[in-house]
């Protein structure tokens, strides 16, 4: 049995960051207006080769800020001679130089390899004025420089966008080799693919632990649907609910402590509290059709889950203080997998009309539907990233992957790597 | 201005359950700039595949579960010949005429079958929300169930299971594919 071993990747914070609101530029929402941002390159630092580190830094962060839509990139052609100088103090960048080029921001970093550990020092400065804004120092080894990089990003994020970013976190889905699905988890822009089962079956529909420590899913293990749990360090394995019937759609409370799942052991599928050991807490509906997909408000005071108590699959909302359940969109005819936004204000979930799922985006009063993706196959299972800037969702369109798009509907891509079947992505919060 | 290195470590529990060599992690800026505290968190990653490549390896660093894979009960079954495939229609688990016939013509020969156990097992076409046809087979499968109930075949030889769209037969698009996947298969039980 290998260990998980060393230390494996170090956030130094240098100094008490700035706030937001002593940068000169705050931008919340993609859209509107952008921020012009250069990034130099990431030069190695004195006794250090240069290596494909350094671009590898650079790529991820430039990719990352991109898809976040609140910055313009300038050109790296139309840097000048200060993209070369390693210097990092503010007193050593020539700001009058990035001036020029009309941008409010820049990032500078460099980088030092000795042994296995790899350093890198990355600065976010305000150009007009000529001062730091961000710094960051990350150790780890070689290979994490891209981790480091959406750990920036996510800095970034906070210190000009209003909120951290969730790059740093990872994405788990399920992915079809054959005939078997397993658990998969990748980095937030599909790099660094690693299985997270082995199950030699059908895995379906995982959830993550607030902590990002634990994941919960349905198998077919035994050749039934069942509920287990998993640490994803330790890799302990427990099930969670193999009750009589299904066992199937659990999701963690906010608060990590207990779960809403979908069982069927006393007639059809009705949602149930459970403990973190599978224990009944209470049984939360009892209807003769079919209740299932439910998903927490982020306060953990209401959960939303899908029902065809009226006759097709439609989404409800059931408070858990005052037991009341209400009918939340009206416009459809078979909706499913809905999904609240971390803030609380909307309500993602797919829609199948003519033939296709496409996602739609309401308010949790049923006010202000909107549909976020057009046409180009079934876009199925939306989750939000952790600081609600994008929405992950399946898509069959160009075989079966994980996409991503703001959480606008805009600039959507597909993220999961190809040859692998995918669908059913978490994003978690940073680890 | 004094250059006070601060340096707080925050172990992640991780970290100490597997008795990782934590190190002080310390450090001075060159850049005067910048307030002179610093403070470090400690995060294990253990995502270190290698780019773009699925590491068979690392989920081996994770203890292995002591449950053994085990095939499909469900692909490896025993033959009782005549059985056959209890057809649906789009989103329905009631019978049609069509299918209480071959139900009632199963349960003839589960009847002259001695006491063989067999399992229900419903599935869905691909069309619909994956966890919603899971329920939805689970229907089918004891709609099937409660029927052979009435046609006298003992309770205790049957069970069902659900695997919505997971399993088709026909892994084609449009109606053809999708009529055949819509179905309650009668599998022996060893």
């Amino acid at each position: 049995m290998k260990r998980i071993t060393g230390l494996l990747f170090t956030l130094i914070l240098l100094g008490s960051p700035l706030t937001p609101a002593t940068a000169a530029i705050v931008i919340s929402g993609p859209g509107q207006q952008t921020i012009p941002l250069a990034i130099a390159p990431s030069l190695p630092q004195p006794g250090t080769t240069a290596t494909a580190i350094g671009s590898a830094f650079g790529e991820t962060l430039h990719n990352d800020l991109l898809m976040s839509g609140i910055f313009t990139l300038a050109d790296p052609r139309s840097f000048l001679s200060d993209a070369t100088r390693p210097g990092l103090s503010s007193a050593d960048v020539d700001f009058a130089q990035w001036r020029i080029l009309a941008v409010d921001a820049l990032v500078k970093s460099s980088y030092s390899l000795s042994g296995n550990e790899l350093v890198f020092d990355a600065r976010l400065y305000d150009v007009p004025s000529g001062s730091l804004l961000d710094g960051r120092r990350y150790r780890g080894k070689p290979g994490d420089e891209r981790q480091m990089a959406h750990a920036f990003a996510d800095q970034i994020l906070k210190v000009l966008g209003g909120d951290e970013g969730a790059f740093a976190g990872r994405i788990l889905f399920v992915g079809k080799k054959g005939g078997e699905k397993e658990l998969y988890m990748m980095e937030t822009d599909g790099r660094n693919l690693l299985p997270l089962t082995a199950h030699r079956s059908l895995v379906l529909n995982p959830d993550i632990s607030p902590t990002s420590r634990e994941v919960v899913f349905t198998s077919y293990r035994t050749g039934r649907p069942e509920l287990y749990r998993k640490e994803i360090y330790s890799g302990s394995e427990v099930k969670l609910s193999s009750r009589k019937g299904v066992n199937i759609g659990a999701r963690f409370h906010p608060d990590g402590k207990s779960l809403v799942a979908s069982l069927s052991f006393e007639g059809n599928s009705e949602l149930y509290l459970l403990g973190s050991d599978g224990s009944i807490r209470k049984r939360l509906t009892n209807n003769w059709g079919i209740d299932i997909d439910p998903t927490w408000s982020p306060d953990g005071n209401q959960i939303v889950f899908t029902s065809d108590r009226l006759g097709s699959p439609q989404l409800f909302i059931l408070d858990l203080n005052s037991g009341a359940t209400r009918r939340l969109a009206y416009n459809g005819k078979y909706d499913t997998s809905p999904a609240w936004s971390p803030d609380g204000e909307e309500i993602a979930f797919a829609r199948l009309e003519e033939g296709r799922f496409e996602i739609y985006t309401i308010r949790p009063d049923g006010s202000n539907e909107r549909r976020l993706t057009t046409a180009g196959g079934n876009k199925e299972h939306p989750r939000w990233s952790p600081d609600g800037r994008f929405l992950l969702y399946s898509s069959d369109s160009g075989g079966k992957g994980i996409w991503a798009m703001r959480a606008d509907g805009s600039a959507p891509r597909r993220i999961s790597p190809p040859g692998l079947e995918a669908a059913h992505a978490v994003w978690s919060k940073r680890w | 201005m004094p250059r006070l290195l601060l340096t707080l470590i925050m172990a992640s529990s991780l970290s100490m359950t597997f008795g990782c060599a934590m190190k002080a992690a310390t450090s001075s800026t060159s850049d005067p700039s910048l307030q002179q505290s610093t403070s470090s968190t400690a995060a294990s990653d253990p995502l270190r595949g290698e780019q773009g490549q699925i590491r068979e390896e690392t989920i081996m660093a994770a203890p292995q579960s002591t449950v053994r894979s085990e095939t499909w009960t469900s692909q490896e079954k025993p033959f009782l010949a005549g059985l056959q495939i209890v057809p649906f229609s789009y989103d329905q688990h009631l019978l049609s005429d069509e299918a209480r016939e071959i139900i009632a013509a199963n349960a003839a020969i589960l009847k002259g079958a001695g006491k063989v156990r067999f399992q229900l097992a419903g599935h869905c076409d691909e069309r619909g929300s994956d966890q919603y046809n899971i329920a939805l087979g689970e229907r089918r499968a004891e709609a099937v169930q409660a029927y052979l109930l009435q046609l006298g075949i003992d309770a205790g030889r049957m069970e069902t299971v659900s695997y919505g769209e997971e399993k088709p037969l026909d892994p084609g698009y449009g109606e053809s594919a999708w009529m055949k996947n819509r179905r309650v298969e009668f599998v022996l039980l060893p």
